[in-house]
């Protein structure tokens, strides 16, 4: 294909319009750039928390610091650099890393999803991948309306379910007839 | 676009052999006197080795090394490893005179996460959180014990081994 050169009056018009054009859309919409964004409250998070150091916390998951998601804890990464892995408990400041963490993973679908009281939280990456709906190496460690799922979900509407964080569990189950 | 998908795919191969490189590295040399078998590398990260890429025939789906104490080397001979899967399938090893326990992917794959207990004599301690992906006992326990690592697995809380194992 031939391309042609415009001509010296057709490239003259273009920087006539072209010039406001870019000046509109370069100038501020306001003084204030920021975007305010919703997040479920730190306050509900301790319990939220503890299931999740058990169910995705370890070492090998996301306990560890090279992952997007991390979470903080006894089972897995120590906060303040310290504490040794599998030593004391989580601490406070711990459960506000893995807070910070987990409220930094696509924050505007989580602020939708928060705005509009946990509604479609699949949407939100924590829940669809927790759920393997999906790809997710650690496959489905938050089945859908178990505990867990429930305990998180629970969190994004604003109203933590502590009765069904505290009823998880997550440790062996042996087969019928089998003791572990 | 054909250019920036092999590229990607080079430099993911190119990080990962980097990454295995070090691994590698990192063991170091053979331990005089013990040759390469099921006695070699305690408390090593089996599956660098024994991961399915080589340098290693064979792959271990688990393994590591039971030691005495946090703070001893004394390695634990005989302790039942027992191994429970996410579906519910169970699978038992004992630790050889170095401490050391492996079980081949051909005898037991477990579906993740799995739990693991130790039972020695009339002792037992059960892990207390799941292993979620990693195969070598040592990725997570690996010494010394830290901000983000357990420490090599023990099996004595108490400092007065019952027995020391020895291979002769």
């Amino acid at each position: 294909m031939q391309l042609r050169a415009p001509s010296l009056a057709r490239a003259h018009v273009s920087v006539l319009w072209l010039g406001p054009a870019l000046a509109c859309a370069c100038a501020p919409a306001s003084d204030d750039p920021s975007v305010t964004l919703r997040s479920p409250l730190r306050a509900d998070f301790s319990a939220v928390s503890a299931v999740l150091e058990l169910r995705c916390g370890t070492l090998d998951c996301h306990g560890a610091p090279a992952r997007n998601l991390r979470i903080f804890g006894v089972y897995g990464l120590r906060e303040n650099g310290l504490d040794v892995s599998g030593g004391s408990a989580t601490t406070e400041l711990e459960v506000d890393a893995t807070y910070d963490s987990v409220v930094g993973l696509e924050p505007e679908v989580l602020s939708r999803v928060t705005a509009q009281k946990g509604a479609s939280a699949a949407r939100w990456i924590v829940i669809s991948k927790g759920r393997n709906l999906e790809a997710h190496r650690g496959g489905a460690r938050l089945t859908e309306n178990s505990p867990a799922d429930i305990c998180l979900t629970s969190w994004l509407t604003g109203a933590v379910d502590s009765a069904a964080c505290a009823a998880d569990s997550f440790g062996p189950v042996p087969l019928a007839g089998e003791a572990w | 676009m054909r250019v920036s998908l092999l590229l990607f795919f080079t430099l993911g191969i190119a990080c990962d052999d980097t990454r295995r490189d070090r691994e590698l590295s990192e063991l170091g040399g053979e331990a005089a006197a013990v040759a390469p078998g099921e006695l070699h590398r305690p408390g090593q990260p089996c599956g660098v080795c024994h991961g399915g890429a080589g340098p290693a025939h064979g792959r271990f789906s688990l393994s590591g090394t039971v030691f005495w104490t946090a703070d001893s080397q004394a390695p634990v001979a005989h302790t039942v490893v027992r191994i429970i899967d996410s579906l519910g399938a169970q699978y038992a090893v004992r630790s050889n005179c170095a401490g050391n326990f492996f079980v081949r992917d051909s005898e037991f794959e477990p579906h993740w996460p799995a739990w693991v207990k130790l039972e020695f004599a009339n002792k037992t301690l059960e892990m207390r959180s799941p292993i979620s992906r990693e195969r070598s006992c040592a990725g997570c326990h690996a010494d010394p014990a830290s901000a983000s690592s357990v420490g090599h697995v023990y099996m004595s809380a108490d400092a007065t081994p019952l027995l020391e194992a020895e291979c002769n």
